[in-house]
């Protein structure tokens, strides 16, 4: 392998050297290289180390499949060197040696594998006990790069974008779809997975001025020249989803490409053929040694036999000696050659031609080609061992045929058929919107491929309801098979590899079925062909033919496997994109990190856990924030509460349906406490209602419900189609919640409004001014004190809190966070929706029968409530106390409570009250633990079991005379 | 008592790159960054300091009429109100019964104070919104990042009179956005709930920064916007 003098067309920039390293050898390539074509021009021949048996590999396909060829670039794992661009200052390694590419330790497993056919471990390596060692073992001697937990993360973005044609893949019919596509009228976006346009118009040529490049340079001219054209190289379609979603992925960044109708023009992967040896460096597709010399300058070999079975292969032939290097031969698997006129062109030139010749096999010597060894076909197919010629060469090139790459297409939906006469799977319906022309359609010539093209490009417009002025082209037939149907070849010494990903030889094949994994699906799994980094791209056709041959099944009837997105391994960090997530904040969140708040997530929300305090600890700032509510004033950011309002003539008739609780007889100016349960009679909700006018009734619901409420409302208001409106303010509205002894002193301080017990009592509202603030005040005792719920607009939530605070000041107003109010609340045994219940808590096991209203007319989940009602309950949530002395502190929610052995309950809610000066909780116990006195075991992460207690609730001011008669007090 | 003031919902968000402040029916605004991005180009302002009515119910449209307001013909189009675009006044239609008025606050403070606690069929909506502003010739690649709805699609069907606009989701935030052009510049008018305001805005911002823009304060985009001076 050598670097030629300048091509036309070479992707190279000459002026640009780049100098890099492999496994501590120097190399100079050039900008425009990729990995491999520049180790190609430094003439390194062995690129990889195989999966399994660690045989040395080099260039086979050039196209983004040579998977042998996988190196570690610093962090980067598994860097595919035929595809990746070269970098100044790349420092690589092979993956999966032990020991480098040229000392790898493992190679000895070559040697042993006639003991390691397909599924030996299966068979071998079960024992339970063994199983870890026999794992870690294997994972040790196979595997890939190494992944790098401490790399910086890398901006990927994705993005979305919208075209009105799609085209996949820039080859030449792809190009003239997008030509005529966009010359209909239609925005065209074509993609390629190249680093340039062209395709196999930039490299499946006979010399530089083989007129099939000029043609293809022309059109990649004017489609980035056509103001309707964007095209995008660098690019791979990695899936095609319903309704023409696409994702694009390029070097940095995901696009997820939404068009209106998607041109498939992906061309077809060149297939190998098996015989023994064809893995060896050296072998190599006719269109990866084309591709080395036309877009690279490089010479693949400097002597070479070219194996062909289709025009390609002696068109490849002519190439090469076109370039200067030198034929041996050329075995053609058919009787009569593929081109005519090659042929006569190859004798013209004193190339021998063996017509009917196969590859017996390819030798080795140094880990790279020596000779090629070929053999006559006998009438069954099947090679001559008896009459084999050996050539001596240091290149063999492939050409026998061709496997669409129509993934994108089984994806959209298309239906494939077999083609006898193509030897190839081709459309046959495609899904709306979907059109495919070139090679993935089973289109080979050129003039025949550009005639496709447009005429795809054309139908692709025409959906879209763009018309052009001419007619469609009409797309010449197939004159010549591009694909040999049956390409492989058994050797008694095996080494004749089907997938070089996983090293599965043809008798591997043979073992899979006689074992009665006959069908395309479980042979797959069996042998894990096509399972490896290239998917099956250069083995999943032999693979069906095989099968086929050996089932004695006609290939259409073995079919294919599924083809699942993604087309081409994509990097995680492109899925995971720039990563939203998502945040909702108060109005009140700066005050809090003014005031050293500790935040907390809740849902989407940032709140407050609590306060820290210089000298206290977390435990000790909420003890104290709790003993400031229970002595003195405290404040909570409560705006995170669901808000809601309902308001004409039929929204009292409205809630009545929606709750549980009675609704209609509220006056004006009072609030009540409201239970949503599902048509299961399942707690899901709760919050409180307050009626501010005889049409008007604005309510709240739990921090997580908000939306979920709202959209349950809409959803039931536009069913039952009454006369209300429902309003969701959830965000628009603030509150805070102003508890305590003193808050009434605090409250006073800040309105002209009465607020004496008489005038506004517990469980009122009111709306008033509060610091000049327009404001809906509601007298509630969520955590068992004198308290005003205090809600007003989002923007004038500052000023709310800050006119607070400086009222309060005198009082020793203290703000309070999240976790206080949960401990608060515990000491009145309040529930907490979602902590004390579960999916399938009932109101009547959560104490909550009080707030079911059975004679109402009507609510949702009425029906079950009272088929609930009649059967002994399941559970109670009861409250605990935990016994001192034991270690209560290491009792959690979702502790369980053990009885005889069996969970008998578990633990909703537990904490310490500053307030009792012991341990309290709430649990949902087993009826026949629940009551009063009984002592329960409480089971802790340890597998201690804690006594406890259950007590009545509440646990503090169980009359309520705090909240209610806070005058007296 | 103690004075009122209005906060804004990115107000703290504004704190370290405001240059200049002013008031505004008592919020403060920023007049100016210190570093802004060029409106022609790429630039991310705060217009949440504007009026806004909002209400719906089966009355509402016929109330908007009775108000003097010519509703949208349909749902999730929107239509300029009478005194043209300059004052940044639109009538959005969000639903077959949904609207949202929004400009400089004449007539959304009307229509407020008219509207009281609505009527039978006519019920008031608080609208507190973030309102963002988006502007430039590479505002679209930034919406590209963050929603999937074709804008461009919907700003060739702008028009000075109205056009259509989109409920949506953007970064996983639900927005209502009018795509509009100004002086020839794609102009994309976005709201969302207040409390993700802060979220969204930092979100726009960075990718903003990314694209090569910036945040623009009000005095720099009423430049932008009405470049004869005829308004403030």
């Amino acid at each position: 392998m050598k670097r030629l003098a300048p091509i036309r067309g070479e992707w190279i920039d000459r002026s640009r050297s780049v100098a890099f390293e492999l496994e501590g050898r120097i190399h100079t390539g050039f900008a425009g290289d990729t990995i491999t074509s520049a180790l190609c021009g430094a003439d390194v021949r062995v690129l990889g180390r195989s999966f399994k048996y660690h045989r040395p590999r080099g260039v086979l396909s050039l196209a983004n499949h040579d998977v042998n060829a996988l190196l570690q670039w610093n962090d980067r794992p598994n860097v595919r060197a035929d595809a990746t661009p070269l970098a100044d200052e790349m420092r690589l390694f092979a993956v999966n040696t032990d020991g480098g590419l040229d000392q790898d330790r493992r190679r000895f497993l070559d040697r042993l594998s006639p003991f390691l056919p397909v599924g030996f471990y299966y068979k071998a390596f079960h024992d339970r006990r063994w199983f870890p060692r026999w794992e870690a073992m294997f994972r040790a001697l196979t595997g890939l790069g190494r992944v790098s937990v401490t790399t910086e993360r890398r901006r990927t973005p994705k993005r979305y974008d919208f075209c009105d044609v799609l085209v996949i893949g820039a080859g030449p019919s792809g190009l003239s779809a997008a030509l005529a596509a966009a010359d209909a009228g239609a925005r065209v976006v074509i993609v390629d997975e190249n680093a340039r346009a062209g395709g196999s118009g930039t490299y499946a040529l006979v010399g530089d001025d083989d007129p099939v490049g000029a043609r293809t340079r022309d059109r990649v001219v004017r489609c980035a020249e056509h103001p309707r054209v964007s095209l995008r190289t660098g690019t791979v379609a990695a899936g095609c989803y319903a309704d023409h979603w696409v994702p694009l992925v390029e070097r940095d960044r995901i696009t997820k490409m939404r068009a209106r109708a998607v041109v498939i023009a992906t061309g077809a992967f060149e297939q190998p053929a098996v015989f023994r040896g064809n893995d060896v460096p050296g072998v190599m597709l006719a269109s990866a040694a084309q591709r080395l010399l036309h877009r690279y300058a490089v010479a693949p070999m400097t002597r070479a036999v070219v194996l062909a079975a289709n025009r390609d292969g002696y068109r490849a032939a002519l190439d090469l000696l076109a370039h200067g290097i030198d034929v041996a031969a050329v075995a053609d698997l058919n009787e009569s050659p593929a081109d005519d006129a090659a042929c006569r062109e190859l004798a013209s030139r004193g190339i021998p031609v063996r017509l009917g010749h196969g590859v017996y096999e390819a030798r080795a010597g140094h880990d790279v080609l020596r000779d090629a060894v070929l053999a006559p076909l006998t009438p069954d197919g099947a090679l001559n061992a008896a009459r084999t010629e050996r050539i001596g060469c240091d290149g063999l090139v492939v050409s026998v045929g061709w496997a669409p790459a129509a993934n994108l297409l089984y994806q959209a939906g298309a239906r494939m058929h077999y083609d006898e006469l193509l030897a190839q799977f081709v459309p046959g319906a495609l899904p709306p919107g979907v059109f495919a022309c070139g090679r993935v359609n089973g289109v080979y010539a050129f003039e025949a491929k550009l005639a496709d093209g447009e005429r795809a490009g054309l139908e692709a417009a025409g959906a879209l309801g763009l018309r052009a002025a001419g007619a469609a082209p009409l797309v010449p037939a197939e004159v010549q098979r591009p694909s040999h149907p049956y390409p492989i070849f058994s050797h008694p010494k095996g080494k004749n590899f089907v997938d070089f990903d996983e090293d599965l030889q043809l008798q591997d094949f043979a073992n899979a079925v006689q074992e009665g994994f006959d069908n395309i699906e479980l042979l797959k799994r069996y042998t894990t062909v096509g399972m490896g980094p290239s998917q099956g791209k250069h083995s999943n056709m032999n693979a069906v033919r095989i099968l086929a041959r050996l089932t004695g099944q006609p290939i259409e009837a073995v079919g294919t496997t599924t083809a699942r997105p993604f087309f081409h391994p994509v990097p995680l960090a492109h899925l995971a994109g720039r990563g939203f997530t998502v945040e909702r904040e108060t109005p009140l969140h700066s005050r809090h990190e003014a005031l050293g708040a500790v935040l907390m997530l809740a849902g989407h929300w940032r709140r407050p856990e609590y306060y820290a305090v210089p000298g206290s600890r977390r435990l000790g700032a909420i003890r104290e924030e709790v003993l400031a509510v229970r002595n003195s004033v405290g404040l909570i950011d409560v705006g995170t509460l669901g808000k809601i309002e309902v308001s004409g003539p039929d929204a009292a008739a409205f809630l009545e349906r929606v709750y549980t609780g009675r609704f209609a007889n509220m006056s004006p100016g009072s609030t009540r406490y409201c239970l949503m349960v599902d048509e299961a009679g399942t707690i899901i909700d709760d919050g409180v209602v307050a009626r501010l006018g005889d049409q008007r009734f604005y309510f709240t619901t739990t921090t997580s419900g908000s939306a979920t409420v709202y959209r349950e409302l809409t959803r039931l208001n536009t069913m039952w189609r009454m006369q209300c409106g429902i309003v969701n303010v959830t965000g628009h509205r603030a509150a805070v919640n102003l508890a305590g002894p003193k808050a009434r002193d605090v409250l006073s301080r800040l309105t002209r409004s009465d607020m004496s017990e008489a005038v506004f009592p517990y469980l009122a509202a009111r709306e008033l001014e509060v610091a000049g603030i327009p404001a809906r005040v509601l007298r509630i005792g969520f955590v068992g004190e004198l308290g005003y719920e205090i809600h007003v607009a989002h923007d004038r939530a500052s000023s709310l809190w800050d006119a607070l605070m400086e009222a309060g000041s005198e009082l020793g107003i203290r703000p309070f966070g999240v976790e206080a109010q949960r401990l608060l609340r515990l000491e009145k045994g309040h529930l907490i929706v979602g902590q004390d219940t579960d999916g399938l808590t009932n109101p009547f096991e959560a104490g909550c029968g009080w707030a079911v209203k059975m004679d109402k007319p009507f609510f949702v989940g009425q029906r079950s409530l009272a088929i609930l009602a009649k059967k002994p309950s399941r559970q109670a949530l009861v409250g605990i106390e935990l016994v001192p002395g034991e270690a209560v502190d290491r009792v959690a929610e979702c502790h369980l409570v053990i009885e005889a052995g069996e969970i008998a309950g578990r633990v909703t809610s537990v904490a310490f009250s500053p307030t009792l000066g012991r341990h309290i909780g709430l649990a949902m116990l087993a009826p026949a633990l629940a009551e009063p006195g009984r002592q329960i075991a409480i089971r802790v992460t340890d597998g201690a079991l804690v006594t406890a207690k259950v007590v009545r609730a509440p646990f503090y001011d169980a009359d309520g005379r705090r909240q209610k008669l806070a005058e007296a007090a | 008592m103690t004075s009122v003031t209005r906060t804004g919902p990115l107000h703290q968000a504004h704190v370290a790159s405001a240059a200049a402040w002013r008031d505004h029916a008592g919020m403060r605004i920023v007049d100016e960054h210190k570093r802004e991005g060029e409106p022609a180009m790429l630039a991310l302002g705060d217009r949440s300091h504007l009026a806004r009515a909002g209400l719906k119910g089966p009355g509402a449209a016929a109330w908007l009429a009775t108000q003097g307001i010519e509703v949208p013909a349909g749902p999730n189009t929107w239509r300029a109100l009478p005194a043209g675009r300059d004052s940044n006044g639109l009538v959005a239609r969000l639903a077959t019964s949904e609207f949202l008025v929004e400009d400089d606050g004449v007539r959304a403070f009307a229509l407020q104070t008219a509207l009281g606690h609505g009527t039978t069929d006519v019920h008031p909506v608080l609208r507190q919104d973030c309102a963002l502003v988006l502007t430039g010739q590479r505002a679209n690649d930034v919406l590209l990042q963050v929603c999937s709805v074709d804008f461009a699609a919907l700003l060739a069907q702008d028009s000075p009179e109205g056009g259509p606009l989109a409920l949506t989701s953007m970064a996983g935030v639900s927005v209502l956005v009018v795509p509009q052009r100004a002086r020839d510049v794609p102009l994309f008018r976005i709201w969302c709930d207040p409390t993700f305001g802060a979220y969204l805005h930092r979100t726009l911002l960075d990718i903003v920064a990314e694209e090569g823009g910036g945040p623009v304060g009000l005095a720099r985009l009423a430049r932008f916007l009405h470049p004869e001076g005829d308004r403030p």
